[in-house]
């Protein structure tokens, strides 16, 4: 069966990390587009839409193309404060 | 409305954030070297295979209407030679722009002659400002100072 992407918006993935927005983009988006910016880099975009598998995994997504990358890394990976 | 704030991500297979540091005297808010271990994400207890500096804007300079003339910008023009012979491979600046109602951006022909000089990738993201929130607004403070290293 073919697994199901969900792209929420900012506000949303900030609230699955308990992060505010703000946070999100100034520093969890930046993160995630810095450790996947050779795959980025491949897929011709440095600005991906940010999404979920159905693990929770981050999904990216060429914002024009629609091209995926699945990453396979839970998006819980990214959140802050979280013990080393 | 609109509130323009923007960064910039370095990074390259052999870049240096030390050495590009000591040569341009920029100061980095986020960096790793290679072969330095991560404590979150992709790399969480694994050495990166690439070297990575972030730039931000000066926030004190959050209000500058124009895209091509903040700090960050006249960093970027001044040191990106100096940045690539560092390593860098891979150097992309973006632009976060929240919005109040509604999101009308302009680029002015200065501010594309400039950008396009720089020879670099530019990025945009924007969405709805829910800073007029305070108390969201001093949860994101304490959250982002708990992120810096």
């Amino acid at each position: 069966m073919a697994e199901k992407f969900r792209f929420p918006d900012a506000k949303q993935l900030a609230a699955i990390l308990g992060v505010s927005e703000h946070v999100f983009h100034r520093r969890v988006k930046p993160r995630i587009k810095s450790d996947f910016s050779r795959e980025l880099r491949t897929m011709n975009t440095s600005n991906p839409d940010i999404g979920l598998d159905d693990h929770f995994c981050i999904v990216l997504r060429h914002p024009e193309t629609g091209a995926i990358l699945q990453t396979a890394v839970p998006l819980s990976a990214y959140q802050p404060n979280q013990p080393q | 409305m609109i509130k323009v704030s923007a960064y910039c991500l370095i990074s390259g297979r052999a870049f240096s954030p030390e050495l590009a540091r000591q040569k341009t005297g920029l100061s980095f808010s986020e960096t790793h070297s290679v072969g330095e271990v991560g404590v979150l994400g992709k790399y969480k207890n694994k050495p990166f295979d690439f070297g990575f500096a972030r730039l931000d804007d000066d926030l004190s300079t959050i209000d500058v209407a124009s895209f091509s003339k903040r700090p960050l910008v006249k960093d970027l023009l001044l040191h990106l030679e100096t940045l690539r012979a560092c390593g860098a491979e891979q150097i992309v600046l973006h632009y976060d722009i929240a919005y109040l109602d509604q999101c009308n951006i302009e680029l002015r022909s200065e501010d594309l002659k400039t950008l396009a000089s720089t020879g670099i990738d530019v990025t945009f993201t924007c969405y709805p400002d829910s800073s007029q929130d305070s108390a969201t607004d001093t949860a994101a403070q304490h959250a982002e100072r708990a992120l810096s290293p």
